[in-house]
């Protein structure tokens, strides 16, 4: 949390970056493999360039983003009373608690 | 999310589901821990100033886990985010995840590799722009954190 980041950092943090970049570029120029593998970077630019314009990705990023805040609202508005519930009143704990780490468990397959 | 796809069926309810359920369980063991930390003298400090209820939860409950809720809310949206992939390529019918997962029967790879660009550049900015932020003007800026 330091409010005055050197700047040195914001480049060494975009160092690996390049590096990918830099091999994703090289990659087809040292190694033969079908494009379908991995197009090369600038068919995936062309193709971020269409979909921006037909407006494809922005439907779909907003239909993302707008899940992801109606599933924060809930999950939030669910976790903050309950939890203050069970970290100040034992009985609350004593009652939640089990059940809740049974769920948890079994998340994935719900 | 077998069960959640015979309730909701394919589509938004499925995915908010899964997502509010993730959020859930990501920020409710934040709060809980957050709100424990809280040193017991403090309670009785507070209260032997005669706050209770409400002012005993404004005035310290929610200042004294602030650390930890802002913590909770950013690794649970982090979590949201990866499980908001992960259900709309398995229930969902638009959106990011979905968008690749339907790029695999066609072999567009492009539109897989500019999705996980997608992906990884909006939590970046979102981490950045909005979490990173919230915690420097407020437990940062209150000298709460200890780094």
């Amino acid at each position: 949390m330091n409010a005055n980041k050197p700047r040195s950092a914001t480049w060494l943090g975009a160092l690996p970056f390049v590096f990918l970049l830099v091999g994703w570029w090289l990659l087809p120029r040292l190694v033969q493999y079908p494009a379908y593998m991995l197009p090369p970077i600038g068919d995936v630019v062309a193709f971020a360039r269409e979909s921006v314009m037909d407006g494809s990705l922005l439907r779909n990023v907003l239909a993302s983003l707008a899940r992801l805040a109606a599933g924060f609202a809930i999950g939030i508005a669910l976790a903050l009373p309950l939890g203050l519930a069970i970290a100040l009143n034992r009985h609350v704990a004593d009652t939640f608690r089990p059940v809740l780490s049974f769920l948890q468990a079994s998340r994935g397959c719900r | 999310m077998p069960l959640t796809i015979i309730w909701f069926g394919i589509g938004n309810g499925s995915v908010i589901f899964v997502i509010a359920n993730t959020i859930f369980f990501a920020s409710l063991y934040n709060v809980v821990t957050g709100v424990q930390s809280i040193p017991t003298s403090l309670y009785r400090a507070v209260r032997s100033h005669g706050g209770h209820g409400w002012s005993l939860l404004v005035n310290l409950i929610l200042p004294g886990a602030l650390v930890q809720l802002l913590l909770g809310i950013r690794t649970s949206m982090a979590y949201g985010w990866r499980a908001l992939v992960a259900a709309e390529m398995i229930a969902g019918s638009s959106g990011l995840g979905f968008m690749t997962m339907e790029a695999v029967q066609w072999q567009r790879t492009d539109t897989i590799i500019l999705g996980m660009i997608v992906i990884g550049l909006i939590w970046m900015l979102m981490d950045r722009t909005v979490f990173t932020e919230i915690e420097r003007r407020t437990v940062g800026r209150w000298g709460l954190l200890q780094r």
